[in-house]
Formats: C-alpha cells, structure tokens, sequence
C-alpha cells in the first residue's frame, strides 16, 4: 500500500490545483519530477504566467517541437547578448514577427544593448501586435532609435510602458504611443529627460505614474518646472515616486498642489516639508498612502482627514499624524533606515492618532516595542492580524497584546529579537504568574482573562502564531527548536515556514 | 434540525443536518434542482465516496459550518500562500496520502470549496522546499524521464522567468 503512487491517480484538473499554491521556482522544481507533472506544468494554463527568455541558443532550434512551444508563450524577453544579425536578429525576427506570436504576444521586455528597436524591426514598416499590452525598454546610452518614429506602430491594446533607459534622448516609443499609455514608470538619471517625457507629450490617457530617480540624479528646483511640466500630475490617480537621493525635496510641494485626484500616493523617499505635507489633506479620494519620509516640522503638521484612506504606510521616525479616518483598516510601520536604528515611541507619536480602534491589520517592522507602544496597541480592539517583523521586544508584552486583542485571528512574528523562546502559540497563551508586567492592577485582569479563555476553550482564538527566527543571538538554540517546528509543522502541520526561511 | 441521509458508495447511511451538508455546492444544487429541501426522507446516494471519506468531511463540515460562505467565483487561489491553515485544519490533514486524495477527489466532487483549498495546500506543502529526487520520495512517483529529456527541462526552466504580478 505504501508503495503506491496515489498522487498521479489524481485527475489533471485536480493537479493543477495543487500546483497553483506552489511559486513559480518551485513549480519549476517540480517540473522535473516526472513526464506528468512537466506536461502538467508546462501546459497553456501555465504559460501566461511565464516569460520565455529568446536568445541565440532557442531561437536557433531545430527541433520544430520546441519551437512550437515557445510560441506559446505570451510574454518574452529579449536580450541582445549576441551581436551577430545572422544568429540573433534574423532568427528573432523570424519568431517575433511570424503571426502565431506578434497576433498572441502580450508582453515584451526589452533589454537591449546593441540593437535597437528599429533595428529589431528590420525592414517591416508596420509593428502590429494587437494584444501587446506592456512594454518594458532597457536600452543602453548606443542604441539611438530615432527610425521608430517613420515606423507604423500598431498596438491598440497597449496600456503599460515602463522605461529603464539611462539615455538622453526621449524614448521614440513614448512619442509614437503617448496618447494610448495609462500606465508609464520612468527610471530616470537626467532630469532633462524627465522633463523631455513628462512636459511635453500630452499622454491624454495617463494615470498612473512611477518616477524612480537614479544614482546620480540632479537635485529639483522648483525653477525647474513649468506649468506644463506639472499639468500631467492633476489627472493621476497613482503616483509612486522613489527617491532615495532626495531629489525631489524642493518640489513635492508643487507636485501635492496639482495632484488633487490621487487615489494612491507613495512616496519612498527621505525628507519631506511640513508644506509639502499638509498639501497631502487637500487629496481627499486617497486609498491608499505611502510615505516613507522625514516629515521637517516648522510648526506641527496638518492632521491628515481623510475620509476615504483605508491603507496607510508611515515611517516608524515620522509617524503620519492622523484626524479622521473612518475607513482606515489597514497600518503598517516601517522603519527604511539602514542599519535601523532602534526606535522609540515618542510622546508625539503617540498622539498622532495611529492607534485606531477599528484598525485591522497593524504591520510593525524594524521598531522596538517597548511597554507604552503595547499598551497602545492593546485599545485597538478591533485588531484581527498582527504582523512583526524584525521587532525587538518582550515575550510579556507579546503576551499582553495576545490576552488583550480578542479578536486576534493571527500574529505573525518573522525575525523578532525577543528575549525568550517562542515557537508555539501555547508559548504565549499559557502564561504563568512570574513573569507578568510590573503593575499589579493589570495582572488580575489578564489572569481572569486568560481563565475565560481556558473555560471557553477556544483553541482557534488565535488562529495562527508563526514564529520565523526568534533571536539570532541565541543561534544554536534556537536553530535547534525552530527548525524542528519547521520540519515538524511544514511536513505534518501544513504550516509553511522554509518560504521566509532566508537570511536576512 | 432538519436533517438529510446521505449515502456513501459502500452503502452506509448518514444522517445530516441540513445546514452541514449545505457546505457541498454539489448537494445544495441536487436539494435546489429536485426540490428535495421539505422532503428529508430522500436518500441522497453518493457514489463517489466511501464512507471513510464522507465520515471525515462531515466531521470538517462539522467544524466550519459557521464559517462565512465561500465567494463562489473563487477559482484560483489569489495568493499562493498555503501558510494561513488554523490548528484545527493541520490537526484534522494528519492523514495518510492514499485518505489525502480521496479527500481532494470527495472535495472536488461535493464542490465544498474550502476543504478542497485545505487539501490542496497540503499537498503543496508536501511539495515546498524539495528537490525532485525528495518528491518522488515523498510521493513514491517513479521517474519516468529520460535523461535528455531531463537535460530539455533544466534548460527550459532555464529560459523561463515569472511575469510580475503587480503588488498594488
């Protein structure tokens, strides 16, 4: 009986529901276990899911099988790693532009070194994909592309273009398709290519916008944007700038004026004016916020009300003030500083209105969790996930949030320093006298608490505790126990850990 | 309560309540399209399932009946992550593999949508974190690959990268 391989007794379909809760590197894994499971997982339903890589070795196949495979295919990368125009262009452009893959492409990536786009072209006058959807261009400072614009591009359903280049020159591509993109990401070192992009084709149909500056990127003044330049940011509904060089400081505050329809902001960056802040109130259909900056203070910013917010992320050292918020759900704190530094919660950030009692889910990572930040975390009632990553704090305090948020349904730790072993819920349930908190008054409270807990025997109180690397300081320990839990709970328990099981 | 009888392939009958076996889609339609649902003398005949299976789904059902009610467009799971099982569920999946797929088999013929998520990410994660070789252990499947052809799958997998899925 034991023997026998009940699995592939399963039908296909019934496969492939399995498969679907396996990530793409471990469906590839399983590929290779046998003639089933490849034919499984190398079928239709799978391929939109995946892009095929063309390069001088596939495209040169001679076996026709494996050709019609990679047709197949909806999304490719192309990578002009091969110079030679008779074993990499001309078999390129004989798989790209054969109709079974220009007619059913979807997606295209190109990484492109030596050619470019019009030298993939060739002789074609007319680029037609009618189900291209994204474009993604990478090409270096030698790839000039300036023919493009005598081509006839033909792509109706293309919505989604993102630059990489670090050239100087705008993109003819943007210039042929400026009207039909909704979606544009633009990695940018020169600012003069910025505004060559973003203030001078009208993009009649963008919305969402991704600015993403360089290493090496110039400073902003805001004598640098025209009122053209800034048109664009009225009719975004997301914006997402990432600034880690700070380049956009001296011009948020002309950005948030015009971009009153957002309904997403994100903004990783480092420091921020309290003017350009308090501009954030005034965008009254934002969702979802994002803003991993310093805010400068000069008198005390605006508390943001907003009435439609229901995701924010704040940074751990500048917490986001709040007013109202009804449909806030949703709190994640993070700290972007690099090595973190411990953080503690301030007076003021206590005040700032974070600790809403019908929050959701709080998401807490790189901060300390000291006794006043718990206490505050145990009014926000309706709690039902809590998730820490590298927090630093004590197992009581774990403990007192535990017996104080009845609505728990799931804490997950994941790299947390704490002071104790945890590896099981029952770690922090089943709590004894000596090591509860220093006032006294509490102490009965939680006894009586976790009686009733007992009394109602309510396993599934909390329904998951994940425990991922409790203390790295006590490493073999701790590798001992919590790799048992791993093997134990993964194999047996279904509880999957070796996914974050990775060295930070 | 009103109940139901069910009865599994090898004959045994089960006496349900009807709230219970409401959690199989297939059986609310069978009760719906032949007007079964003031009739409770009826014996609903299951041939696909034994009654070892039926007697460990009822007792699932049992436990979930209070659950909110699957969305029944849910086709594809959203996220992959097989990691949100609570303690009951690991408790109740410590089966052998051969109870295992009956239960999928069962699951996917009631159409009970969360038993069959459950058992579906338990396989899976008999799956995770291992190398061919360990899963064909794992599953006793015998390798049925050629070389070549194995050498054809590395070099596919090779050439393959995942399309990103947009986070926001």
């Amino acid at each position: 009986m034991k023997s026998e391989d009940h699995v592939n007794k399963l039908p296909t379909e019934m496969l492939y529901k399995v498969f679907d809760y396996l990530n793409f590197e471990q469906q590839m894994v399983a590929m290779g276990v046998c003639r089933r499971w490849h034919k499984t997982l190398s079928s239709g339903y799978y391929l939109p899911q995946r892009r095929l890589c063309l390069n001088t070795y596939n495209l040169n196949t001679t076996d026709s099988s494996v050709l019609q495979r990679m047709k197949q295919y909806r999304a490719f990368t192309i990578k002009d790693s091969n110079r030679d125009k008779s074993e990499f262009l001309e078999p390129l452009r004989r798989f790209l532009f054969c109709p079974e893959v220009a007619e059913t492409v979807e997606e295209l990536r190109l990484e492109l070194f030596w050619y470019s786009l019009s030298d993939l072209l060739g002789e074609k006058e007319v680029l037609y994909m009618p189900k291209l959807e994204k474009i993604s261009y990478l090409s270096s400072i030698w790839v000039e592309d300036q023919d493009l614009l005598q081509c006839k591009v033909v792509t109706p359903s293309l919505k989604t273009v993102i630059l990489e280049d670090s050239k100087k020159s705008v993109n003819p591509l943007i210039h042929i398709l400026n009207d039909q993109i909704e979606t544009l990401s633009v990695r940018f070192i020169n600012k003069m290519l910025l505004f060559a992009t973003i203030g001078y084709l009208p993009f009649t149909n963008l919305t969402s916008l991704t600015l993403m500056a360089q290493q090496g990127s110039l400073l902003f003044r805001e004598a640098d944007f025209h009122a053209s330049h800034l048109q664009i940011f009225g009719q975004l509904t997301y914006l997402k700038i990432s600034d880690e060089k700070n380049v956009f400081f001296m011009v948020y505050r002309l950005i948030f004026r015009e971009a009153k329809n957002l309904e997403t902001l994100i903004i990783n960056g480092r420091r921020m004016t309290e003017d350009a802040f308090n501009l954030i109130d005034r965008m009254k259909k934002l969702r979802e916020l994002c803003l991993m900056v310093e805010i400068i203070k000069c008198q005390s910013p605006v508390r943001l009300s907003l009435p439609l917010l229901k995701m924010l992320t704040t940074y751990a050292g500048s917490i986001v003030p709040l007013g109202s918020v009804p449909n806030l759900k949703n709190i994640s704190v993070r700290n972007y500083k690099h090595p973190w530094e411990p953080y503690r919660l301030t007076e003021e950030a206590i005040n700032c209105g974070i600790f809403v009692p019908h929050l959701q889910t709080l998401k807490l990572s790189k901060v300390v969790l000291d006794s006043i930040f718990v206490k505050h975390i145990c009014t926000m009632t309706g709690l039902k996930i809590l998730e820490m990553m590298q927090v630093r704090m004590e197992v009581k305090h774990l403990r007192k949030m535990f017996n104080a948020l009845k609505d728990l349904q799931r804490i997950r730790l994941e790299w947390c320093y704490l002071n104790e072993i945890v590896t099981s819920r029952d770690d922090i349930a089943n709590r004894d006298r000596s090591t509860t908190d220093e006032d006294g008054n509490d102490n009965d409270n939680d006894d009586a608490e976790k009686d009733d807990e007992e009394e109602d025997c309510k396993p599934d109180c909390v329904q998951m505790l994940q425990v991922q690397f409790p203390d790295r300081r006590i490493t073999n320990l701790h590798n001992r126990v919590v790799r048992h839990v791993t093997r134990s709970q993964s194999m047996h328990h279904g509880v999957m850990l070796p996914q974050y099981w990775r060295p930070y | 309560m009103p109940c139901i009888q069910l009865q599994s392939s090898d004959g045994e009958i089960f006496n349900v309540e009807f709230e219970i076996a409401m959690c199989s889609f297939t059986i609310k339609t069978m009760m719906v399209d032949l007007d079964l649902e003031d009739n409770c003398e009826e014996v609903v005949p299951l041939t696909n399932v034994d009654s070892n299976i039926l007697r460990k789904i009822l007792q699932w059902a049992n436990y979930h009946k209070d659950d909110p009610e699957a969305n029944p467009e849910d086709g594809k799971p959203v996220d992959r992550r097989t990691d949100n099982i609570c303690e009951w569920d690991q408790e109740f999946m410590k089966v052998d593999q051969q109870t295992l797929y009956g239960l999928i088999k069962a699951a996917n013929y009631l159409d009970i949508r969360g038993l069959m998520a459950l058992t579906c990410k338990t396989v899976a994660n008999m799956m995770k974190g291992k190398t061919e070789e360990q899963m064909r252990k794992m599953f006793n499947i015998q390798n049925d690959l050629t070389p070549e052809e194995e050498q054809q799958i590395r070099q596919e997998n090779e050439w393959c990268e995942e399309v990103e899925i947009v986070a926001d």
